[in-house]
């Protein structure tokens, strides 16, 4: 797989007219790409075909499970009309893949909606290209051709070429300035369930991850990160550790220290027989249990408003309204990956190349250049597979520090990290609290009121560093970064991220005010599967819950009272009402909760039944019915339904980091518990039909897994888990009786 | 130190206690199995070891001198894939795909001694294999695809 061919393209002549076209106008732009005698035809940036039938499509998104490589794939086949499976994904980092028109970046749920028109336009694109050149060939009028099945056909003379022996001939048409799509009705992959394309390499074992790299002469380097973030080494003991076997170097950056080692377990040996110094850190006593009550204090006041609606204060006192009040908590949590994060990077010269599995490739060609001191079109990075996103691959900071280690290091450097060394490796959900109060009257909510209190989920200074341009000097960054954090910091600028799912897409209430405090970022944030979205509506739904309980109206009747006719997201609530039986008794000893949810442009109602044994929250079924538009992959769909709710759940239950003293409390999968399958639920998934256009699904199945979960514990128990895990909130009410 | 692992003798020159997983990766360029954890808590470096499901990433490799190991790499033959590869494809199980190693691996050694499993089997062994995506109702059900496919090719 040539890795590097796109990117050449894109530092070509015609590579740069469509540098910053974004989506609109299609990214193939009418632009003639450079073609050679070599008989091999580039359609446009992102599709090659080859004579021998091989068809490669350039991927701009990321593969990190979610399955954006078979989306791109069936999107191009669609138009292109070849059968899914021919296609080869190929990596792609440039300029001109940067969809949304300001950085190359996987995240936000928006593979789906960014890829839905570009590449079934460069897939129709190169279809009628590759039409005309058999045209031609034959001299007949290319209305009387048709493509299927990776050939074009001349049906009155009953002529076929394949499109590998159009190649040369297409090379030479013109690219066409309109390109129709199919119709709806047309389509004939779009909408069904169609195989992953990636199978093959990861049933096999197939060496596709960045911790797999190899590259001639490569070296390898274990990271000791400081015990508290911001600490620094300030003398090494080293001396024994440099007569070890391997050990090549010993190397001291602000981010830690490194050893370097022919081997990797070498280097890890001799990393964990270090005796380091370090300086103090202004967190050395920072602990999250303290400041978690700190911002559950603060949310006992009323705070900087956010949002206003109606009259809230009136609503509270209008006679004969009832009026509850409750906090909610969500704490740290780290992503935790199975891949740990890991990077090559070799540095030679001007020239530099990176091998890892990113979310963030602009930042990361970006950054390095300007840590090596190059320009950014000298840095070729080669993505690969990523084990797992979620949203910790969209910071790089292990990609900085191998550049940083390769600097130093003459030959390739592969740094991997630990899985102590990830899970201590902050840039976490942030805690998130919620103070809510809300009334009630004739069996509906008459006010709503939420006093939200977190850092912002993503720490600032890096999500600068991800959009700055690569010329941008280090200085200014840190500038813009310090000056970008007061800005948050401070309340001058929204915080949509930490209120989304609470300010935005809820229910509609008359009266509604959300005030928000912002917590000075004490440790480094990231997004995490969901962002806002992954605490807001514990809160949100959990209190919905307890005002249903108080006007006494059934769970899923209250929230239909508060969704207008025409919101789809009473679609999916009906739907999981009806899929999950909710009119019906569950059977002995399950609790229920339900909710409905919007967010990343996709609608998800839900239903979790769980039971109580031993203390233990035991989730046995989730139902859920989607919403996302014009399904593309339906079992693709379902799959990551499946994974969200996995995912969630285990966080829900019992994910937690802890702070005490500067140093984070858990290290591995023993101390950070993520779900195992004995604990998994069955999941029942149903795909709302739409035409409207397809929204992503990597992230919408997550935030309502935590309320209705906490919900039907309440059903059972008559507890209120306000306060994730639910297992620890569960077992702190039990002892409180 | 001589090793047999995918029916092939391979000689390391390496100390007793390093664990196995990274004389495969690193020594012997065999890659398919995965570091995840280091402590035997995922499951991801699982290989066979004398027909044994083990945890690579603490497996001294002094420990398996004399012994038939067998990884991911070699599991299908002459381009034919195992049967629970098969259903794993058939299933579309993998997402991320990190930890499908093992949990093939895993599967494979639970149906060479329990060649019917039930869903508490599955889960009494599989719980041991962490799956980051959530991919646990796949694999659930691709166990017992696999079990229906050996069971067909008697």
């Amino acid at each position: 797989m040539n890795r590097r061919f796109f990117l050449k393209v894109s530092l070509g002549g015609a590579g740069a007219l469509l540098i910053g076209c974004g989506a609109n106008p299609p990214p193939w732009g009418g632009a003639h790409m450079p073609q050679s005698d070599d008989g091999l035809f580039d359609a446009n940036a992102w599709i090659r075909i080859h004579p021998d039938e091989r068809i490669e499509v350039a991927m701009t998104k990321a593969e990190m499970g979610q399955g954006s490589h078979t989306l791109a794939a069936i999107l191009v086949a669609e138009e292109l009309e070849v059968p899914v499976d021919r296609i080869t994904p190929v990596a792609a980092v440039g300029p001109q893949y940067e969809l949304n028109g300001l950085m190359q970046i996987t995240g936000g749920s928006t593979s789906t909606p960014e890829l839905w028109k570009p590449m079934r336009h460069a897939g129709a694109a190169a279809r009628i290209m590759l039409v005309q050149a058999a045209a031609k060939t034959w001299g007949v009028p290319a209305g009387e051709c048709s493509a299927a099945d990776g050939a074009v056909t001349h049906a009155k003379s009953n002529r076929s070429l394949t499109y590998g022996k159009l190649t040369a001939a297409a090379a030479k048409i013109t690219p066409p300035q309109n390109v129709p799509l199919k119709a709806r009705k047309d389509f004939k992959v779009i909408g069904t369930n169609v195989d992953r394309i990636d199978l093959r390499e990861k049933v096999t074992g197939a060496p596709i991850f960045g911790i797999d790299v190899q590259v001639p002469d490569m070296v390898n380097a274990a990271l000791v990160p400081p015990p508290v973030y911001g600490s620094t080494p300030t003398a090494v003991d080293d001396a024994e550790i440099r007569k070890m076997p391997g050990v090549i170097d010993v190397l001291s950056f602000d981010f830690g220290v490194a050893v370097i080692a022919s081997r990797y377990w070498q280097a890890r040996r001799a990393a964990d027989a270090l005796k380091i110094t370090w300086s103090k850190s202004h967190l050395d006593d920072f602990d999250s249990a303290k400041m978690l009550a700190d911002m559950l204090a603060a949310v006992g006041e009323e705070g900087p408003e956010a949002q206003s609606k109606g009259d809230i204060e009136e609503a509270f006192e209008t006679s004969g309204a009832q009026v509850l009040e409750a906090s909610y908590s969500g704490p740290y949590l780290a992503h935790a990956t199975l891949e740990p994060q890991t990077a090559t990077a070799w540095v030679r010269g001007d020239e530099v190349d990176i091998w890892t599995g990113t979310q963030a490739q602009t930042s990361a060609r970006n950054t390095a250049a300007r840590i090596a001191g190059v320009d950014p079109a000298n840095v070729t990075l080669h993505n690969t597979y990523l084990g797992g996103g979620f949203g910790r691959r969209g910071c790089i900071d292990a990609v900085i520090q191998a550049v940083m280690i390769a600097t130093r290091v003459d030959t390739p450097v592969k740094l991997t990290w630990s899985r102590e060394n990830d899970t201590r490796g902050w840039y976490y959900r942030p805690q998130m609290v919620a103070r809510m109060k809300g009334s009630v009257k004739d069996g509906a909510v008459t006010g709503f009121y939420a006093h939200c209190a977190s850092q912002t989920p993503g720490s600032v200074p890096d999500l600068i560093s991800q959009v700055a341009p690569g010329w941008l000097s280090e200085v200014m960054l840190r500038i813009m970064g310090r000056l970008g954090a007061q800005l948050f910091d401070s309340g001058t600028v929204p915080n949509m991220l930490a209120l989304e799912g609470m300010t935005s897409h809820a229910y509609t209430f008359e009266n509604q005010r959300i005030d928000f405090s912002p917590v000075k970022g004490a440790v480094p944030t990231l997004f995490w599967r969901s962002v806002g979205h992954s605490f807001n509506p514990f809160a949100k739904e959990g209190f919905m819950d307890e005002l249903a309980h108080a006007a006494g109206v059934d769970a899923y009747a209250f929230r239909r009272k508060h969704l207008a006719k025409d919101d789809r997201r009473l679609g999916v609530l009906d739907a999981v009402a009806k899929l999950s039986k909710w009119d019906q008794k569950p059977a002995e000893g399950i609790g229920r909760g339900i909710g409905a949810h919007f967010s990343f442009g996709s609608f998800v109602g839900m239903v979790s039944e769980a039971r109580v044994v031993d203390g233990d929250i035991k989730v046995e079924r989730v139902y859920a019915t989607v919403d996302c538009g014009q399904p593309i992959n339906r079992d693709q769909i379902i799959a990551q339904v499946e994974s969200a709710i996995v995912f969630a759940l285990g966080a829900a239950l019992y994910g937690r980091i802890d702070v005490a003293d500067g140093k984070v409390v858990q290290g591995n999968f023993h101390d950070f518990r993520i779900l195992r399958m004995n604990e998994c639920p069955e999941i029942v998934c149903e795909i709302i039909d739409s035409t409207e256009s397809p929204t992503g699904m990597g992230e919408p199945g997550v935030p309502l897994v935590a309320p209705t979960v906490a919900n039907a514990v309440f059903e059972l128990t008559g507890k209120r888990l306000r306060d994730m895990p639910l297992v620890d909130a569960l077992a702190t009410a039990m002892k409180e009786g | 130190m001589k090793l047999t692992v995918n029916g092939e003798t391979r000689d390391v020159d390496v100390p007793d206690d390093v664990p196995l997983l990274w004389v495969l990766r690193e020594e012997l360029g065999i890659t398919g199995p995965k570091f995840g954890c280091g402590a035997a808590l995922c499951g991801a470096c699982t290989v066979h070891v004398d027909g044994e499901a083990r945890r690579s990433c603490v497996l001294p490799v002094g420990a398996t001198k004399d012994k038939p190991i067998r990884t991911i790499d070699a599991l299908a033959q002459g381009g034919t894939l195992h049967a629970v590869q098969q259903a794993w494809e058939e299933g579309n199980v993998p997402q991320c795909g990190y930890c499908q190693a093992g949990q093939i691996m895993t599967t494979v050694a639970l149906l060479e001694k329990n060649p019917k499993p039930s869903d508490d089997d599955i889960d009494s062994v599989l719980s041991a294999n962490l799956c980051r995506c959530g991919t646990y109702p796949r694999i659930r059900r691709a166990v017992h695809r696999a079990a229906a496919l050996l069971e067909g090719a008697k």
